[in-house]
């Protein structure tokens, strides 16, 4: 291995020293991925050879990391080890690097290639800023209440559709001894996701998409309404109580042992379910209920998509690539592999996974599409919020305070 | 009489060559260090395809260009008249160089850049022509602080660490009197109560998490002892139920700083073991037998005798603890992230939470935090230069 | 001898004293012990809540390998070895240089420069932070082992310096004086006088600065990035993210990252006593 490596940097050399000194490689194309979780990994590892098939010119070069991690160390790659092709989150969350001129237009791209300007429309306005197409798409997943069905039937209640219904099941589920919400908090995202669903329920859409573009006071009175569903909600249906010391891979395994009912999730959790011991017929999605009657459904859907540095080196290749991630053969094989949804409206789905099938029916029928609220905060705005959802879910008396700390971070951040 | 002058005067001569030959690789160095030696210059080279491979190449190409610069340079200075005059004042200037050269660059000016820094608004971001993207802003950044509360509860819990802390200065001195006996291994005892001091705070900080741990950890196993039960739930698994919840140490705002500081004492704790052990061993003998005949005993013996010889000890034992307290960062970083909410940071690890944490990306905020901390840092550091400057007086 | 000697003492006490020490002990690594039980279990002895039992199955090589199987641990420990030894051996060689010239030397600038290091010794790291990155960036040594290693000779500069010069200060001054009276050059008295007095103090500077350097964490996050040049500390809080509830993989990672510096320790350990408690004993 190491050989062979030395041998291609020696042939490299000898190649160059025979050209004229500064020329740059012309069949290069470095790609920096985020995501180590084996089917993730395997996924992008399958997508690239595909690529290298199709392009037997162009020597690839992909790198991965741990996702946590790729947040901090984005910023330098960007600035001064930018690679021809990287991942980030579209929304606001691309915002200070296209703003900062980090990232490439690539408008071009999307109006050229006919795939992505015919078949990318639902997606497109996230992943424009200032009227420009930033990056491309490679899959989305859909959030909801994953449950256990074999302990709902035990108990003898049915997905719930209401409010009401869903305080009546966790009544249900207490008398029986089962703690209804399961979660971690520890890492604090987890906790914006219930946050997310009860504003969009309660508010809707547009009402929430003010308050994370910045628009809506914290101490407004509609998310007060919010929090106030809140309370009801860790009132009679409680979460397990050691939340703020667990990771969202830890809190699975109340879940798994039946001492937990539901978990308020994205769709990348259901292999980890399956992992811990659960099947199919023991575990089931639905959406989050309705709270406030008639509001128009919205949904969280988080998009991860690929980018182009503005430092790139071989941006050709790197468009190329981004046409590739895009094409209907690539869209459904990527996303059949990690079970999650095609951005692209022609690729296909897993017909036999009924979670990405109920995932595709709830986001194609949603009125709006949030990001998920930090890719839609400014990350200083998302880190203070989330902070103060973990503690109001710790200690709810402490709202007031809470909310008016926000109020403060939201005039200092936008 | 006349001779020795001449010859003198030849030794002390600058000698032209030297000077000349020396500049000229001095310069030929500087020149290839500041216009031609690069990464893109390396990668285009080598053909390595990314730029951070050539990093370590070029790294090493450039120290081996300095170590001759700094050959040079020596020989440079050392041609001239007044270096062969003055040798003596001249010399330590040369042996400090290197040294103090780093240091400057690294340490000190640093400091005032990010004080600097802490005037801005900047998220840390250059734009594609390397220019700057941040804004003057003044003392806004500190205005900001003195009007959030996670500031507040950083400094609030900085004091919490120096005060709790503090007890690794008594507690390690109590175990430094139980160890100082002469049975056999009482050796291995000493390296063994040592032991937590020489593992990384990262590992102290794993260790501890897993033993606060509620749902498997070494004190929710002591708790179900005596509170819990297995049961079976509805599903037919076993799970545990417990008449009193086990305390979550680290998820509740209360005790999650007290369960770090606690993880915290224990390797301090045998750093101050150390120190009075060594301090023990020097504590003149003649001075116990004095204070015996006086018939000091036990506490008083120990108060009045032993613990005024042990002064240099306890000076040192105090300021590693307060420097420990206040840099305490590696253990909140593996133990909470400064969470729930907040409640466990302390200055150094909100800094670095706003300013680099998941690319909040806050440099101008986050330095004005820095600096605060290093006002209350340089108190102590004031104090401890003071005090090594009076010993300092005394030895002249 | 404070307290009083045992041997002097009644047989009863002396007993006591036999019986009580082990067991001090025994609680006193309590939780070292606990990891280390932890670290050679098998997986469902932690879902069953055995921590203080016998191990159902002892598993000290399939643990312990599945920590290298499965993660780049080989490679932080190599990467950590890397990170030190040289940061050892520049930041003693530089503090030779320094401390000779402050202790040796009588000029003005000796005090407030000996000042200068010993302060900033003792900076908090987050002031430090911003800038180091920044420039390290410039100097294109981001994001690599060398610059981090430039970086912690540079900051351990200061404490081998205050080290240094104090141990040198202590060395018969007489000694320089008459080689200086004999015509001998100053590199010479530095090179053939001094540096063969100040080997004890070399010897524990060295192990001082390889076990802070190996346990660094801070430093690492701030100036390493990718995964290939992390070191052990960095690395085994990475594998605690990776390994969800598997705490007899991350136990046996913690412990790998602690043996080098205890082995050190256990070796040297009169050197490295005698290189923290410096000024202990002073006065």
């Amino acid at each position: 291995m190491l050989n062979r490596f030395n041998l291609r940097k020696i042939a490299q050399c000898v190649a160059l020293s025979s050209l004229v000194s500064g020329t740059a490689v012309a069949s290069e194309l470095v790609i920096t991925f985020d995501d180590l979780n084996p089917d993730k990994k395997l996924a992008f590892e399958s997508a690239v050879e595909a690529f290298t098939r199709a392009h037997p010119d162009i020597t690839v070069t992909a790198n991965n990391g741990d996702r946590e991690a790729h947040k901090s160390t984005i910023r330098n790659a960007l600035q001064n080890d930018a690679p021809d092709v990287i991942t980030w989150y579209p929304g606001n969350r691309m915002g200070p690097f296209v703003d900062a001129g980090l990232f490439m237009d690539i408008s071009d791209l999307w109006s050229s290639d006919e795939n992505l300007s015919s078949n990318f429309n639902a997606i497109k306005p996230t992943m424009t800023r200032d009227g420009k197409q930033w990056g491309v798409p490679y899959s989305y997943y859909q959030w909801g209440v994953y449950y256990r069905k074999d302990i709902y039937d035990k108990v003898g209640i049915s997905e719930p559709k209401t409010w009401d219904e869903l305080l009546s099941n966790c009544d249900a589920l207490k008398e029986a001894g089962v703690t209804p919400f399961t979660i971690g908090t520890k890492f604090l995202w987890t906790a914006a996701g219930v946050f997310d669903y009860l504003n969009l329920r309660t508010n809707g859409y547009e009402v929430h998409n003010d308050l994370t573009a910045g628009k809506i006071k914290y101490t407004d009175e509609r998310i007060r309404n919010t929090f106030a569903k809140w309370e009801e909600m860790l009132d009679r249906c409680s979460f397990v109580s050691t939340h703020a010391t667990m990771s969202w891979q830890d809190a699975i395994s109340p879940f798994a042992n039946g001492d937990a009912a539901m978990y308020v999730m994205g769709n990348f959790s259901v292999g980890q379910y399956k992992e811990a011991g659960l099947t199919d017929d023991q575990i089931d999605f639905f959406q989050f209920p309705e709270i406030t009657p008639g509001l128009p459904r919205a949904e969280e859907a988080p998009a991860d998509a690929f980018f182009i540095p503005a430092k790139a080196k071989n941006v050709e290749n790197a468009k190329k690539f981004l046409a590739f991630v895009a094409s209907v053969g690539t869209q459904t094989a990527w996303n059949k592999a990690i079970g999650q949804l095609p951005p692209n409206a022609k690729a296909l789905i897993n017909e036999d996974d009924k979670f990405i099938v109920k995932g595709m029916e709830t986001l194609s029928t949603a009125s709006g599409l949030a990001q998920f609220y930090d890719r839609d905060a400014p990350a200083a705005m998302a880190k203070a919020g989330m902070e103060g959802f973990q503690k109001f879910m710790l200690d709810p008396s402490a709202l007031d305070e809470i909310l008016e700390n926000l109020d403060k971070v939201q005039a200092e951040v936008y | 009489m006349e001779n020795s002058q001449l010859g003198n005067h030849y030794r002390f001569a600058t000698s032209a060559k030297q000077v000349t030959v020396a500049g000229l690789i001095l310069l030929a160095c500087l020149f290839l260090l500041y216009f031609v030696i690069s990464t893109s210059m390396v990668q285009d080279l080598f053909g390595y395809s990314q730029q951070i491979h050539a990093r370590v190449p070029t790294f090493f190409i450039r120290l081996a260009v300095a170590i001759v610069a700094i050959g040079a340079a020596l020989y440079f200075i050392t041609g001239f008249s007044f270096y062969k005059r003055n040798k003596i004042a001249w010399a330590p200037w040369l042996f400090l160089a290197l040294g103090l050269g780093l240091f400057m660059v690294y340490v000190i000016i640093p400091i005032f850049q990010s004080m600097s820094y802490s005037f801005t608004k900047w998220d840390g971001l250059y734009d594609i022509n390397g220019v700057w993207t941040g804004e003057w802003v003044g003392f806004h950044n500190y205005k900001l602080l003195l009007d959030d509360p996670n500031f507040y509860t950083s400094l609030k819990n900085n004091l919490l660490w120096l005060v709790l802390y503090m007890l690794a200065v008594p507690v390690g001195l109590f175990i430094a009197l139980f160890l100082n006996q002469t049975v056999t291994g009482i050796r291995i005892y000493k390296s063994l109560f040592f032991f937590p001091f020489v593992i990384s705070q990262v590992v102290v900080g794993l260790i501890f998490t897993w033993a606060y741990n509620p749902e498997f950890g070494l004190l929710s196993e002591f708790w179900s002892w005596f509170f819990c039960e297995t049961k079976e739930n509805i599903m037919g698994n076993l799970t545990r139920v417990c008449s009193v919840e086990p305390p979550s140490i680290l998820g509740n705002e209360h005790s999650a700083t007290y369960g770090i500081i606690a993880a915290g004492l224990w390797p301090q704790i045998a750093y101050c073991m150390i120190l009075y052990l060594t301090g023990l061993n020097n504590v003149s003998p003649d001075q116990i037998e004095a204070g015996q005949l006086d018939g000091a005993k036990g506490w008083k013996m120990l108060w009045y005798v032993v613990l005024p010889q042990l002064k240099p000890a306890t000076f040192i034992a105090v300021v590693v603890t307060v420097i420990g307290a206040l840099r305490s960062f590696d253990m909140i970083a593996t133990m909470t992230q400064g969470g729930p909410y907040g409640s466990t940071n302390v200055l150094a690890y909100y800094m670095y939470d706003q300013a680099v944490g998941e690319g909040v990306g806050r440099y101008g905020y986050g330095s004005a935090i820095a600096t605060v901390l290093f006002l209350i840092m340089l108190v102590y550091i004031s104090y401890f230069l003071w005090q090594m400057y009076q010993d300092e007086k005394e030895a002249h | 001898m404070f307290p009083k000697p045992i041997e002097q003492r009644s047989v009863g006490s002396r007993v006591a004293y036999n019986l009580a020490l082990p067991i001090a002990l025994l609680l006193w690594l309590l939780p070292l012990l606990a990891i280390f039980m932890t670290s050679i279990r098998p997986a469902s002895d932690i879902a069953t809540g055995n921590v203080f039992g016998l191990p159902s199955s002892f598993q000290l090589l399939q643990n312990y390998g599945e920590v290298f199987a499965k993660t780049n641990a080989l490679r932080y420990l190599i990467n950590t070895l890397l990170i030190a030894v040289p940061t050892m051996l520049m930041s003693v060689a530089l503090a030779c240089l320094t401390g000779y010239a402050l202790a040796v030397y009588r000029f003005k600038m000796a005090l407030p420069l000996f000042f200068l290091f010993v302060a900033g010794n003792f900076v908090p790291f987050q002031i430090l932070m911003l800038p180091v990155v920044d420039l390290s960036v410039r100097m294109e040594v981001f994001n690599t082992v060398p610059g981090l290693v430039l970086f912690h000779a540079a900051f351990q500069t200061g404490f081998c310096t205050l080290f240094m010069r104090n141990f040198i200060k202590a060395l018969p001054f007489e000694l320089i004086e008459s080689a200086r009276l004999e015509g001998v050059s100053e590199f010479k008295i530095f090179w053939y006088l001094v540096l063969p007095l100040v080997k004890p103090a070399i010897a524990a500077l060295c192990v001082l600065i390889f076990t802070f350097i190996w346990n660094d964490f801070f430093w690492a996050t701030v100036l390493l990035q990718e995964d290939s040049s992390l070191p052990i500390t960095v690395g085994v809080r990475t594998l605690n993210g990776e390994f969800v509830q598997q705490w007899h993989l991350v136990s046996a990672a913690s412990l790998l990252a602690a043996v080098p510096p205890v082995f050190m320790f256990f070796l040297m350990q009169k050197h490295f006593i005698a290189g923290l408690t410096l000024g202990a004993t002073k006065g």
